[in-house]
């Protein structure tokens, strides 16, 4: 397969989660973490996936890769659906779908060296010979930038970022193509943060990996991504290239996630429109009827509450979910009353 | 030698990455930053549990703890050297002199079945006759044999007891854990219900009923300190799993691939084992306390066996005339209670700190 053509598409994924009670663990609710996402990405591209905390990006990225069994939809990754595969056949498509984890603390077993963490994986899938493993692992490190000599030391004995590069090499250790990134830099000092990224981003181009990149804000993406997809309360409220989101968002809450980013430019920053959000994300247990951002939408209209926004392609590659998107004068779109 | 699955080899990343790119690679190693030192019992143990083994031979009072639980593991394997048995009798059968009912003061003479003198007390006082050096009980058993050859039956029993609860708890614990929803909710309620029932009174009916069908032993005591005392080791070790299970580590190794009871078996219980080990290990003093109890009550081992809750028993048959034969109760009574105490100096100690804020948190409830 070339580079281009659709790698992962995700259509009406739906994650809820049952909330239950009592002595027989009736389910009395449901969180609704994901509710109807639909997205691509093609091989060799980034997909930024950004929204507050609680939206349900790490729960998306979970369900991709099947560790929570989705509520409905499909993923359907290199042509074949992933929800409909048992267990024995998922395991074997694992290979190709790895993921690096927010926590680099968390996502480490503490009782286990690098080699047997990172040779872990080659081991299952038997990728390579039982007495080959060893210099295998040290070939990841090297690749991850760290120094093999550090291949018999615990996950304790290393600094977050280099847990992360750890992470790292035991995603890559199965050569997957596509890489789930939930938040891979959130918990990292500031002054890795940058390193992590532009390994991630040299590790791309030389190993051909395609990434679906989840960030809290939209700092982070706009330096990696080619694509970026806004999710609010679980669901995707605003998707396109990376350039178009950043110069011309569309949907009032893409809008005030781009006020909190400063611009470096101060004509620019004066002139911009803002929305500052306030308040919380409301719970996804009960999430507002209609469009899922009229609480904290400053535009939000009788309709906004009675009906879905669908998720409609405004423009060519430009998908936003808002009942107000209209093209005002030709060629130029906005959210209107 | 494993076999390699004979599916197209994929190319490894560092195979499919250019000479040049690999070089530079090699020059970007230079931002390693420097890692922290760390001794080998730590990397052996792992950081948090490391930290409470550091705390348990750092404590004041938990070292105190631990000398005297040294203390005792010496005297019961030095039994038979500072209390020699008779030649060719059970060494647990306590050697009686005699069968006199009233009990004779310390130092009285040995007169009848004396055991070999030991070495030390020749070495110490130049004489050869044996004495009875804490005095006998009723019946002429010899108390300070009783006391020795009991830290033996106190530590094997507490460790049994120890051991098998342990087991079941963890059995349950991580039943009920690892199958979630519906079965935990059913197996924690049952240990629920079984923590509603006091212990003692609850293992002394067991060991009532169970002493007739299985003779006078340590069994049935055994058995029915068991029976009850599993519950909190599974309660213990079912929240530590759940706990771990939700740690990103369990998620990537399912990412990765592995098996769900491998996940169980080398992600999960490794994890989340240590402090029930510890604190269970702990609770030694408390069942030994126990089985003295019973033993007291007259449930356990067959007269004469050296146990210090028997011997305590032997009292009751005194009990208004304790002022003259203080020594039946005073020496079992003081081992019991250093024994005992020497645990929960350590157990005190392990909970504070494994779980300091969850401690004092139960203090200040308790006070107000
Ligand atoms: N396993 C789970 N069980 C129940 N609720 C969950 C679970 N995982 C996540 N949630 C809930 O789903 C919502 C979305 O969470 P998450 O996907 O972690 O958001 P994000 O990664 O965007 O911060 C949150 O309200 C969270 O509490
Ligand atoms: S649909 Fe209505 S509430 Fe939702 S973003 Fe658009 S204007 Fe705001
Ligand atoms: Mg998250």
């Amino acid at each position: 397969m070339k580079n281009g053509e659709v790698l992962l598409d995700v259509k009406e994924l739906v994650q809820y989660f049952p909330i239950r009670r009592g002595v027989l663990q009736k389910v009395v609710g449901y969180v609704h973490a994901v509710d109807g996402i639909s997205f691509d990405i093609k091989r060799g591209e980034t997909l930024g996936l950004v929204g507050e905390s609680g939206c349900g990006k790490t729960t998306t990225g979970r369900s991709i890769l099947q560790l929570y069994k989705p509520t409905s939809g499909q993923v359907i990754f290199d042509g074949m659906n992933l929800v409909e595969l048992n267990g024995k056949k998922m395991r074997e498509e694992r290979k190709k779908i790895q993921m690096i984890f927010q926590d680099p603390y968390a996502s480490l077993n503490p009782r286990m060296t690098v080699e047997e963490i990172v040779g872990e994986p080659l081991k299952i899938h038997k990728i390579v010979e039982n007495s080959e493993i060893r210099n295998k692992v040290k070939e990841l490190l090297e690749l991850v930038r760290l120094n093999p000599a550090y291949i018999d030391r615990y996950p304790h004995e290393f600094s977050g970022g280099q847990r992360q590069r750890i992470g790292v090499a035991r995603a890559l250790a199965l050569n997957p193509e596509l890489i789930v990134c939930d938040e891979p830099i959130s918990a990292l000092d500031v002054s890795v943060q940058a390193q992590i990224v532009n390994m991630l981003e040299e590790l791309q181009s030389e190993m051909n990996l395609t990434y679906l990149f989840i960030a809290h804000d939209l700092s982070v993406v706009k330096h990696i991504s080619d694509r970026v997809a806004v999710m609010y309360l679980g669901v995707i409220m605003e998707m396109t290239s990376r350039d178009e989101l950043y110069s011309n968002p569309l949907h009032p809450y893409t809008i005030a996630l781009l006020s909190a980013v400063p611009i470096p430019d101060p004509e620019k920053e004066i002139n911009r429109k803002r929305i500052i959000l306030e308040g919380d994300v409301p719970s996804p247990v009960d999430p507002p009827s209609g469009c899922r951002f009229r609480t904290r939408c400053p535009l939000a209209q009788e309709i906004c509450a009675k009906e879905r926004p669908e998720f409609r392609e405004v423009k060519p590659g430009h998908f936003v979910a808002c009942h107000l998107v209209r093209e005002i004068t030709p060629g130029v779109f906005r959210a209107e009353i | 030698m494993s076999e390699v699955t004979n599916q197209p080899r994929r190319k490894s990343p560092v195979e499919s990455l250019s000479q040049e790119s690999r070089e530079k690679l090699k020059n970007l190693n230079a931002d390693i930053i420097s890692t922290r030192k760390i001794g080998r019992v730590e990397r052996f143990f792992g950081k948090e549990n490391y930290r409470i083994l550091k705390g348990l031979v750092t404590t004041p009072t938990s070292i105190v703890g631990l000398i005297l639980i040294a203390f005792f593991v010496l005297i019961a394997l030095a039994a038979p050297v500072i209390a020699p048995p008779l030649p060719n009798t059970d060494p647990y059968q306590m050697p009686r002199d005699g069968y006199s009912a009233q009990p004779k003061p310390p130092m009285s003479e040995w007169k009848s079945d004396v055991p070999p003198t030991p070495g030390w007390y020749t070495f110490f006082t130049g004489k050869e006759e044996w004495v009875h050096l804490m005095g006998t009980s009723s019946n002429a058993y010899d108390i300070f044999y009783g006391v020795i050859w009991g830290t033996r039956t106190a530590l094997k029993t507490g460790v049994i007891i120890e051991f098998i609860t342990l087991l079941i708890g963890i059995l349950v614990g991580s039943f009920a854990a690892y199958y979630g929803g519906k079965v935990d909710n059913i197996v924690m309620r049952i240990v629920d219900i079984f923590m509603t029932l006091p212990f003692l009174l609850a293992a002394l009916i067991l060991a009532a009923v169970l002493m007739p069908v299985l003779g006078r032993s340590t069994v049935p005591s055994v058995i029915a300190l068991t029976a009850f005392g599993w519950m909190n080791y599974a309660r213990l070790i079912r929240g530590d799993i759940l706990t771990v299970k939700e740690r990103d580590y369990v998620l990537a190794a399912r990412v990765i691939g592995v098996k769900d009871r491998n996940i169980l078996f080398k992600h999960i219980i490794p994890n989340a084992i240590f402090p029930t080990l510890v604190i269970a290990s702990m609770d030694i003093g408390t069942y030994v306390l126990n089985f003295a109890a019973l033993s007291f009550l007259g449930i356990g081992t067959q007269i004469g066996y050296a146990d210090w809750g028997q011997i305590l028993s032997f009292a009751r048959d005194w009990i208004t005339q304790l002022g003259t034969y203080w020594y039946i109760v005073v020496y079992p009574g003081i081992v019991l209670v250093l024994f005992v105490l020497g645990w929960n100096l350590v157990g005190d100690a392990v909970r504070d700190v494994m779980d300091p804020k969850l401690r004092k948190l139960q203090e200040s409830s308790q006070e107000g």
